[in-house]
């Protein structure tokens, strides 16, 4: 294992890399923050990719440590969670990219509500992090800015 | 390009950067394959660009090692470089399997001739 900084006191779940149950209670810290951003305002997600191995191994990486695709708007929002190894890695970081639907079987491609755009790349905001009160403020303005007021960066 | 079961990319990508290698298919990808892919991949960056990515590329590796029975589609990893910036290594796996052992894809073959 890579030498890890201690975390600081204002780290979330800073040993969620270690124990699988810190883990889960991470990823449903993602999943409640997506259900108060976006399903209390009648916006629907759901998970997209694929985290579970064929020998039905669930991943423990955080990397994602959640996703979501947004039919209505057709985008896509994946969240690294990383604890850091450098004095001076950044702790946030995010970028757009999008994901090549027309590539890929028509069974694993997500569904928009609006079938004009089913083969339309999806337009994908990654945001890696690690979790702190500060990191997870940052991320959460960047969420609602870019699904809810569809904010390019 | 005919479309095959098992296609993926991996990409070398931020500052300005894109390049890929990719995959097409009958079978799954190995490890040993993925590995091949990667070490092609970073063949194509100058050494800037490759020491930018070190770790990503490190973390990449790692990854293709660590996949136990493989990994199905749909999937996206991103290694990040410590530099941040959006510097990164991505693997993305659009159909089929990718990252298994040589041993599994040789006993399943021998299973399918049986």
């Amino acid at each position: 294992m890579a030498n890890r900084l201690t975390p600081s006191h204002r780290v979330l779940f800073p040993a969620f890399l270690e124990d699988h149950e810190v883990y889960q209670q991470a990823e449903a810290y993602w999943q409640m923050l997506f259900e108060a951003l976006f399903t209390t305002k009648d916006i629907p997600f759901h998970r997209y990719y694929n985290t579970i191995s064929p020998a039905g191994e669930k991943d423990y990486t955080g990397n994602p440590i959640f996703d979501a695709y947004f039919p209505r708007q057709h985008k896509l929002v994946r969240v690294i969670q990383f604890i850091a190894t450098e004095a001076d890695q950044p702790r946030f970081d995010f970028w757009e990219d999008a994901w090549p639907t027309a590539e890929l079987d028509p069974s694993l491609r997500p569904i928009p509500h609006d079938p004009a755009k089913s083969l339309e790349p999806v337009p994908e905001l990654v945001i890696s992090l690690e979790l702190s009160t500060d990191t997870a403020e940052q991320a959460r303005q960047l969420l609602q800015q870019w699904v809810t007021m569809g904010r390019e960066f | 390009m005919y479309r095959k079961k098992h296609r993926g990319r991996i990409q070398a990508q931020g500052g300005g950067l894109e390049t890929s290698e990719t995959w097409n298919q009958d079978e799954p990808l190995t490890k040993q394959e993925g590995r091949g892919l990667l070490a092609r991949l970073k063949s194509k960056l100058t050494p800037e660009e490759r020491e930018q990515r070190r770790k990503s590329f490190e973390d990449a590796e790692r990854f293709i090692d660590g996949a136990r029975g493989g990994l199905d589609a749909p999937q996206r990893r991103s290694f990040l470089s410590t530099q941040g910036k959006g510097l990164r290594v991505d693997i993305e796996i659009w159909g089929g399997t990718a990252f298994i052992a040589l041993i599994i894809l040789i006993l399943v073959a021998i299973w399918l001739i049986d």
